[in-house]
């Protein structure tokens, strides 16, 4: 006979199980990472002790009557916790917790609707686990400042019916759109780049400081709800405050009520979700990166061959643009990065890093229309850097399990050199000079300085491919990594991106200090500041960064020297990577441990 | 035994819901345009061994996610042990199941693995211990029942899944590969395991491009080919060459219905061997 309601029991095992194995996949994690997560735990430290001091201070002047009762500042703020605890369940449901891992073993054991609740409770443990502890120092400070102990009864209540109501309509909302990707043959074709748009326009909302009127409808329409109301309940207990009961109790009560049904809807979708026949992603999209090419167009291109590559109408955009510019392996392995770039985009994610350290700079001062000259300069440094990181700096670990292929493939170090600079330059040299350009135009820079801003930026993303090239190789690393929490891919190693990342800073620095001179002037203070009190030798010595500074200054054709002594120093130290990576790809053996 | 069973098979033309562990009537499965599984009639009784075979992407996996009640059929229906896959918490007692990739998760050891599942199967603490502790020994695991899944190697994963198959001794055992990527001893532990079963009145659904293994253990074979049942029948009946008389191996046969050719001239009906007049 069919139940209706979840076994107790079988819900219990499965959360018992799935924080049991959560726990041991962050045993499981290095020491680095760790230590991110702890890092980024701190950046919460600083709001809880902040809201926890204002819950003394509102506690203590409900108590004196020296402030007014601020409702509606307390309604917008359970109704961005709810908001917040909701996206974060939601995030997490379409990430992990909306899948189950090894499902066969589990569905034919039993019924769906158990292991709904088991992952809810999974969820609630967590969530619990994490807010517990804040909630009870902002109760008992609140408490404590009012001199109501009781109060701190129905402000965890409170808190704890918000998080279980967050974290149902965040997991409700997850598995909509979980199922939505299932369903949809369009929607799955476009997975990543939906993904990826999502993830650019949350930070676009970000950067912009444009969360606040984003949300306000939003919250507008939750301050005036019964999950608003919960803040009547949460202050039952304080001094001068006339809560409004049947508010109190309605708040609560709609909780109780919308937990439950959010529950079933829930088993519903995820029935639908977990039995769904999958949807094959419709047709390729055949944007130059496809590997489908007419069989005419491959002639003489055996493997290895070196024949140069020969177009017809219908071939893709990328072999109309280089056929006959470059050999068909060069071409096939650059086609093959953008493929594999096009359908996994996340993988590349850490290209944009350098990019997210000045995104909130970049809104305001575009609004203020005023771009300061060294943010020109940043984004030309950085479109060369995110070019060489994307495709180059990992060439024998990113083949992955294919390694032993292409390298019994017949293609030559030189033309798989080739390749990957022709996979990172293509969209790398474009982009780097109209956003350089672009800014430049907007930045008090000289229509002189901004053409060699764009030609630095220029010969750097060529310069900077090989490069990459050349310390991946040195160190390669082959094992994965985890990008998202549900997916793990092979990304360069650490030491590669501090080594290359220097090693590009020192190619681009007789360009960047002929630019931007201020920068020899800060570090030959910074350095007079250390040195002090040492012998003049040493402690002057700074003091020649700071005339250098001057001279650049008084000289009109300091940027284009700069740029060519940051071209040749290019030319130079490719040359020597260029070697580096021929000699790496074609005497490589694989190690019987990879 | 094998003999009794070849005759309730034979003697059976159309499918008898609650007579058989496994019965299918026109049981198809499509995907948008594509049939994967098509018109599938099997009628398979207890304690029967039921190798199911067929070329890649033949639809087999896919007709065990049906019987497994995994996915839903397009139409026709389906029957394990009387009772509809359409009523998924009615037939999931009754059958165990070892996907190709077994069901595991690499952060638990083998015994918690085990236990879990027990658990989840409703099996009372002792007989959940008394279970793991026998199949442990008879597979050879018990060194490593302590031991993480992810230290694992892909035989004793197997083990592992096919233990946990069989430990709330289902009616039914769907085992898709069950010998693939373990040692010449642990394919014949699991080859005896598969023939007690039977023995024992358990019917076990057997998905294998192992052939020996089939022709071993098997006391029915039906092949599929481009989802549809090409040819069904004892392995000794199929093994008379039907077309041309001559004695063959299975993967002779094999070879020989699941080719273009002999699937264009063929009739909707499956290539039926060793059945009375």
């Amino acid at each position: 006979m069919s139940r209706i309601f979840p076994s107790l029991t079988h819900v219990r095992l499965i959360a018992r199980t799935e924080l049991r194995r959560k726990r041991r996949a962050l045993g499981e994690r290095s020491g680095w990472q760790l230590a991110i997560l702890a890092f980024a735990g701190l950046f919460f430290v600083l709001p809880i002790a902040a809201v926890t001091f204002g819950a003394h201070a509102l506690g203590e002047g409900l108590r004196t009557g020296s402030i007014d009762f601020p409702l509606d500042l307390l309604r917008a703020g359970v109704s961005i916790v709810v908001l917040f605890v909701a996206f974060m369940a939601g995030s997490r449901t379409v990430q992990t917790s909306g899948t189950i891992d090894r499902s066969a073993g589990i569905l034919t054991a039993v019924p769906h609707r158990d292991v709904v609740a088991g992952l809810l409770l999974t969820e609630c443990v967590l969530f619990f686990g994490i807010a517990t502890l804040p909630t009870l120092a902002i109760a008992v400070a609140f408490a404590i400042g009012a001199s109501t102990p009781v109060s701190v009864v129905p402000i965890v209540v409170a808190a704890f019916a918000l998080i279980i109501a967050g974290l149902a309509l965040g997991y409700t909302v997850g598995l909509v759109v979980k199922l939505a990707f299932a369903r949809s043959s369009f929607l799955a074709r476009y997975k990543s780049i939906i993904g990826m748009l999502v993830f650019v326009a949350y930070f676009a909302v970000i950067y912009s400081n444009s969360l606040n009127s984003a949300l306000a409808p939003v919250i507008g329409v939750l301050e005036a709800s019964p999950i608003g109301w919960l803040i009547d309940f949460g202050l039952m207990g304080a001094p001068s405050v006339g809560v409004d009961i049947l508010r109190a109790t309605g708040g609560i009560g709609t909780v109780m009520i919308a937990v439950p049904v959010l529950v079933g809807l829930s088993t519903v979708l995820a029935e639908r979700l977990w039995y769904a026949d999958p949807v094959q992603p419709s047709g390729d999209d055949g944007d130059g990166t496809s590997t489908n090419v007419s069989k005419s167009s491959v002639r003489g291109t055996s493997a290895g061959g070196e024949g140069t590559a020969t177009t017809s109408k219908t071939s893709p955009l990328s072999e109309r643009v280089f056929g006959g510019v470059v050999s068909w392996p060069v071409l096939r392995i650059a086609q093959k990065n953008w493929l594999r770039a096009r359908r996994a985009p996340l993988k590349l994610w850490y290209a944009a890093y350098p990019l997210l350290l000045v995104g909130f700079q970049i809104g305001p001062l575009l609004n203020a229309g005023q771009v300061p000259k060294w943010l020109v300069l940043y984004i030309a440094v950085c479109g060369a850097w995110a070019t060489g990181a994307a495709f180059a700096l990992n060439p024998l670990g990113d083949e992955g399990a294919v390694l032993p292929l292409t390298l019994t493939s017949g293609v030559s170090g030189q033309t798989y050199l080739a390749g990957m600079v022709l996979s990172g330059v293509t969209p790398g040299v474009p982009i780097t000079v109209v956003a350089t350009v672009g800014l430049g135009v907007l930045s008090p820079l000289s229509a002189v300085e901004i053409a060699a801003l764009a030609a630095l930026g220029t010969i750097l993303c060529a310069g900077a491919s090989v490069l990459a090239a050349g310390i991946g190789t040195l160190y390669p690393k082959f094992e994965e990594s985890r990008i998202t929490r549900n997916r793990k891919a092979v990304r360069p190693s650490i030491v590669a991106f501090l080594i290359y990342t220097i090693g590009l800073l020192a190619i681009g620095i007789p360009g960047v200090v002929a630019q931007v001179p201020v920068v020899l002037r800060v570090l030959g203070g910074l350095g007079t500041a250390l040195l002090s009190g040492l012998p003049d030798v040493i402690a002057q010595a700074p003091r020649l960064l700071t005339d250098l500074a001057g001279v650049i200054e008084t000289t009109p054709s300091a940027p284009v020297i700069g740029t060519g002594v940051t071209a040749l120093l290019a030319v130079g130290v490719a040359v020597l990577a260029a070697r580096r990576v021929i000699q790496a790809f074609e005497g490589y053996t694989i190690n019987p441990g990879m | 035994m094998k003999r009794t069973q070849q005759a309730m098979i034979s003697n059976t033309t159309q499918p008898m819901n609650d007579s058989f562990s496994i019965s299918t009537d026109a049981l198809t499965k499509q995907y948008g345009s594509t049939t994967a599984v098509n018109d599938l009639n099997l009628a398979i009784p207890s304690g029967a061994i039921y190798g199911f075979l067929g070329p890649n992407g033949a639809g087999k996996t896919t007709t065990i996610r049906m019987l497994t009640t995994l996915i839903t059929p397009t139409s026709g229906t389906a029957h394990i042990v009387g009772e509809s896959i359409t009523d998924r918490q009615a037939v999931v007692p009754h059958i165990g199941y070892l996907p190709e990739e077994p069901p595991l998760y690499d952060e638990l050891t083998a015994r918690e693995q085990l236990e879990y599942h027990g658990g989840l199967r409703d099996m009372n603490p002792s007989e959940i211990e008394e279970r793991i502790g026998s199949l442990l020994d008879r597979f050879d695991l018990t060194a490593d029942a302590d031991n993480r899944i992810s230290t694992y190697s892909k035989g004793m994963k197997q083990k592992a899944g096919l233990i946990q198959a069989l430990m709330h001794q289902p009616n039914v055992v769907v085992l898709d590969e069950p010998t693939s990527g373990l040692d010449p001893r642990a394919a014949r532990t699991v080859r005896e395991t598969i023939a007690e079963l039977a023995a024992g009145d358990t019917t076990v659904f057997l998905s294998t491009h192992i052939l020996p293994v089939v022709e071993e253990l098997a006391t029915e074979v039906g092949i599929l080919y481009e989802g549809e049942l090409v040819a069904e029948g004892p392995p000794d009946a199929l093994k008379e060459r039907m077309e041309t008389g001559e004695e063959g191996t299975l993967e002779d046969i094999f070879l020989d219905v699941t080719t273009d050719e002999a699937y264009g001239e063929r009739t909707t009906e499956p290539e039926r061997t060793g059945q009375p007049e």
